[in-house]
């Protein structure tokens, strides 16, 4: 069945490890002055690069933990995305996600994850190789 | 004994006015609070003690079941002058008796039940020498219409038997044969207004409530009772607790209730004892439980105890009580007759108001609405203290003037002092100055001035009363009563008692006036509940009427009143000295000097304004000066 | 329904409230207490708006724009001079409060009206009595701290000043606090909050501490999601899934 929202896919034999990804994610998440923390992350078990970010799964347990309902799918982009005025900090989604793809901010005290930027993932655009694209 | 039917409780009160109409008197010893404290219970016992010593068969409080007895004692709730207790009250010569100790019981007994005597020399005189040989003569009484209150200090309290013989669960009767939209109709007719303070139509609220799409409804009783110096609601449990019972009853054929409580403040437990021992009386007699005197309809009351706060008095914290959370009042732009307790509609009324249904229900909306002003019908019922004569419980029609209530019920200024002012409505009331003397009590009269009904204390004040003072207790009262929600109550309530108390000690700064009338309307305005809102109207009223008094405590640094000690010092008035000597032993500072009768003299150096010495002069040889403090 | 606000006609749903509907137009009010996760509560009363009932109503009332349900035709002034000194009061009474906050003293000199200073609390904290942390902690389901004694006295604490068993000591509390009252310390070994002490509890990848004890038990006790989603940090759960996906991938 094909998804009714286009999807992040991570093709990561693809990947070469250049770790764009992250800076594009830096990049869109920060401002001009100061770059912000990437939602994605280029891990190397036993060598090998691959990229892990959130994989906005359907039945989330990010979503499903949160205590107010601040987490929820978006309708367009298929993303999961917190609305921050409605967190509040308890951090039960950092523990929650089994990939330990949502982390933690303490200086804004928010919980970080991938929202697939509202559509047009920097990432996806900037990875050089097709590792990651949306579609 | 169960009544399945109305006709079983037509028969039982046959049977009990029968008996009643047998005996040949009546003697009525108030058992209120005022007067038990002045020792009403020994004087109840010394009565039983030497009737049985005379061989009297005295058949006491709703025990008229001996028919041996000729005579009927009762130890009844308030009878309302409180201030002369105990109070005893022989019928039917309707004879009435202050301050009797129990010494005197042998003479009661022999002269005053054993015969038909008046004993006269015990009756209440007039300041004109005239005896009063019926209570219906003395004046504190002459004015007075009970509706409220009728049978309080008539009745024996923790008698179901003694209700019903004074016509008790007649109105009940008349209501089960009504329509519920008969009785909203009636109540709304008879133009009922809410006793508890804000005069809200009782009618109209029971109409929305019944109206209201609800499986459930409630109706609840506040007997809560907080404002300083009210003790009606506490008279009425305490006195006649049936009939609070009967009234909410009504209410709940009306709107359609199951259940109703009701709310008491833990501090009143033998109200507390007589409304759990008349709630089982009155399920054990099947007007109270499933299917009340047979009729299809259930109805059952629980006590809910408060713990005393002022602020759960107001209707939303005091739901929240009742279902257990903290009393915090909720913002109430949802109305509690459409969405109160456990979120269903819920009908809150006073205990005073639903003391007043079943005689509207029983005698109908016309006999009602003839008492009182056109806007205010009926009467209302008011706690008289302060520096009055007469202190006590009392009521009167609707629109009867300040200055009725004060000089002629309440026989005036204590000790003949100038009348300065009188505080109607507890703390979210206001004080009221001579000029505003006649002025009808009713609710829009009093608003109108600045002041309001409130729940009814009416506290009187004499020219040795300071109105900054005053203010700054309801305050300060205030203060520590607001639930501390919301900022502009909790916080500016302090400060406002704060800028209050620099008035008070010289320290205040000009245009400070002008600040805490800003602040006044800025907590009036942005509250969550009503204790906020109105908190500033004891102020507020005050500045109105008593302008110059608060100037004089900024600009001046004086307390006419010689209440604010920091403003004030005390002197002695040669001319007025006797040299009694009773004012330098009271004097905490040591202050005083003098010579058995000789002008003593104060140190105004040592003085600390503490007024001690005035307080005990008989002479009104002392006099309060400013103080002067330097500028600042 | 449509209602009025500052001259614009917005449109609402019923239940919604003045604050919601205005938020969504971007006509902007202050809050205080407001949070949009947590159930009003009505405290800080610097939301406040002048409402009308219609367009020829001169009766204005001055209501609690969070709190206040939308009606029908209402119109609503979030800026009358009025309600600007209401929100003027409320500021400088918090101000006086919490003189040491400086978030309350930021916002009282941005609303740039008539400041009254009052005197301020000798022992003043930077509570400012929001009840953000109540009602965070009764969304987590722990309910360990509420609003305890009446008046100025009243502060938000556990049940009898005490340690509580109801406490997890999340920190969420500290967390939501505008002012940062709440105290929290950390050591890798316990986290103090309340004065209470709990025990962190150590990832079992890396042995950073990420979490209280008492918070793993409360959120695996929650069964929502399998226990053993709680034993690891969450970088080293990343770590563990970058490998696990290698392995299934080859
Ligand atoms: C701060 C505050 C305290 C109140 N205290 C009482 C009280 O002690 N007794 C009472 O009957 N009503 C009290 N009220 C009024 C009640 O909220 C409510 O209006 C009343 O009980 C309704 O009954 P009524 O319509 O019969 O007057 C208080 C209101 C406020 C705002
Ligand atoms: S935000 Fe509305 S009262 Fe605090």
């Amino acid at each position: 069945m094909r998804s009714p929202t286009p999807m992040l896919i991570i093709d990561w034999r693809k990947c070469i490890g250049c770790r764009t990804c992250e800076l594009a994610c830096a990049m869109a998440k920060g401002s001009p002055e100061k770059l912000g923390r990437p939602r994605i992350a280029i891990h190397r078990p036993d060598d090998a690069p691959i990229p892990m970010t959130c994989l906005q799964c359907l039945e989330a347990a990010c979503v499903k933990i949160c205590p107010v309902g601040a987490l929820s799918r978006h309708p367009e982009t298929g993303a999961v995305v917190l609305d921050e005025n409605r967190c509040i900090h308890c951090q039960s989604c950092v523990a929650a996600c089994p990939f330990g793809h949502i982390s933690w901010a303490e200086e804004s005290r928010t919980p970080l994850k991938c929202d697939l930027c509202d559509g047009q993932p920097a990432c996806a655009k900037f990875c050089p190789t097709g590792a990651l694209t949306y579609k | 004994m169960k009544l399945t039917s109305v006709d079983m409780l037509a028969q039982r009160r046959e049977t009990l006015v029968q008996r009643t109409a047998a005996l040949a008197r009546e003697v009525r010893v108030c058992a209120g609070t005022a007067c038990v404290a002045a020792g009403a219970g020994k004087l109840s016992d010394a009565i039983q003690r030497e009737a049985a010593a005379q061989g009297l068969v005295l058949a006491v409080d709703g025990d008229a079941a001996d028919v041996e007895a000729t005579v009927r004692l009762v130890n009844t709730g308030c009878q309302g002058l409180c201030q002369a207790g105990p109070l005893v009250r022989v019928l039917p010569q309707d004879a009435f008796y202050c301050g009797v100790r129990p010494k005197q019981a042998a003479r009661l007994v022999s002269e005053a039940l054993q015969n038909n005597a008046v004993i006269a020399d015990w009756c209440a005189v007039s300041p004109q020498g005239q005896r009063y040989a019926t209570r219906a003569e003395v004046p504190f009484y002459r004015h007075q219409q009970p509706i409220a209150l009728e049978g309080c200090g008539a009745v024996a309290p923790e008698s179901l038997d003694d209700y019903i013989a004074h016509g008790g669960f007649a109105a009940l009767v008349r209501a089960l044969e009504m329509s519920p939209e008969d009785i909203v109709q009636t109540v709304e007719d008879a133009g009922l207004r809410g006793r508890g303070g804000g005069g809200f139509s009782t009618g109209r609220k029971w109409r929305i409530a019944a109206s209201a799409s609800a499986s459930e409804r409630y109706v609840i009783c506040n007997g809560d009772e907080g404002d300083p110096g009210a003790f009606m609601d506490c008279a009425i449990m305490e006195g006649d607790p049936f009939r609070i019972i009967e009234g909410m009853t009504i209410a709940a054929r009306a709107i359609g209730a199951q259940q109703g409580f009701i709310y008491v403040r833990h501090e009143y437990p033998k109200a507390v004892a007589r409304l759990d021992k008349a709630i089982v009386a009155c399920r054990e007699a099947g007007l109270l439980g499933a299917g009340i005197l047979g009729a299809g309809f259930d109805f059952d009351v629980e006590i809910a105890r408060g713990g005393g706060a002022f602020v759960c008095g107001e209707s939303t914290a005091l739901m929240r009580s009742i279902e257990g959370l903290v009393g915090e009042p909720r913002a109430n732009y949802v109305r509690s007759v459409q969405e109160g307790l456990y979120g269903q509609p819920t009908v809150l009324n006073n205990v005073e108001t639903f003391a007043c249904v079943p005689a509207i229900i029983a005698r109908g909306a016309a006999w009602f609405a003839a008492t009182g002003t056109p806007g205010s019908p009926g009467t209302k019922a008011f706690c008289l203290v302060g520096k009055v004569a007469h202190t006590g419980l009392i009521e009167v029609p609707m629109g009867t003037t300040l200055r009725q209530v004060i000089f002629d019920i309440g026989g005036g200024v204590l000790d003949g002092r100038p009348f300065k002012a009188v505080q109607t409505g507890g703390p979210s009331g206001g004080c009221l100055g001579e000029a505003q003397l006649d002025l009808p009590v009713d609710f829009d009269a009093l608003t109108a001035a600045g002041s309001m009904m409130g729940s009814g204390g009416m506290i009187v004040m004499d020219d040795r009363t300071c109105m900054v003072d005053v203010a700054h207790y309801y305050l300060s009262f205030l203060q520590s009563e607001s639930c501390g929600r919301c900022v502009p109550c909790r916080e500016g309530v302090a400060q406002f008692c704060h800028l209050l108390d620099t008035m008070r000690r010289g320290t205040a700064k000009p245009g400070d006036l002008d600040r805490a009338i800003r602040l006044a309307q800025d907590i009036a305005q942005a509250s969550l509940c009503g204790l906020g809102k109105s908190a500033p109207n004891p102020f507020l009223s005050a500045v109105t009427h008593f302008r110059a008094e608060f100037e004089a405590h900024i600009n001046d640094r004086t307390c006419s009143a010689g209440v604010c000690r920091d403003l004030t010092v005390f002197a002695i008035d040669a001319q007025n000295c006797t040299g009694c000597g009773l004012c330098a032993p009271a004097c905490p500072a040591d202050a005083i000097a003098g010579a058995p009768k000789q002008v003593h003299v104060i140190d105004a150096q040592k003085c600390t304004g503490c007024g001690a010495c005035r307080t005990v002069c008989r002479d009104d040889a002392v006099r309060a000066l400013p103080r002067n403090l330097p500028c600042n | 329904m449509q209602l009025v606000i500052d001259g614009i006609p917005c449109t609402a749903e019923s239940g919604e409230t003045i604050l919601q509907v205005a938020r969504r137009n971007r006509i902007d009010i202050p809050t205080l207490c407001h949070h949009d996760a947590l159930e009003g509560v009505g405290a800080c009363r610097l939301c406040v708006v002048a409402v009308r009932a219609h367009a020829e109503a001169v009766d204005a009332q001055v209501v609690a724009s969070c709190m206040y349900a939308v009606k029908d035709g209402l119109q609503v002034d979030t800026a009358t001079p009025e309600v600007r000194r209401l929100r003027q009061t409320v500021l400088d009474l918090l101000a006086a409060r919490c003189p040491d906050a400086p978030e309350i003293q930021a916002l009282r000199e941005r609303m740039g009206g008539d400041a009254i200073d009052y005197a301020p609390a000798v022992d003043g904290s930077k509570c400012i009595m929001c009840y953000r942390c109540v009602r965070a902690c009764e969304a987590i389901g722990c309910n360990a701290i509420a609003a305890v004694n009446r008046g100025p006295q009243k502060e938000i604490a556990p049940p009898f000043f005490d340690a509580t068993q109801r406490c997890i000591g999340c920190g969420t509390c500290a967390a939501i606090c505008p002012t940062g009252h709440i105290a929290v310390t950390e050591t890798p070994q316990y986290r103090e909050i309340w004065s209470q002490r709990f025990a962190m509890a150590q990832c079992a990848g890396c042995g950073a501490p990420f979490m209280t004890e008492a918070t793993r038990e409360h959120l695996a006790g929650l069964g929502k999601l399998k226990p053993d989603y709680f034993t690891h940090c969450a970088a080293c759960r990343q770590r563990d899934a970058a490998a696990r996906f290698v392995r299934v991938g080859t």
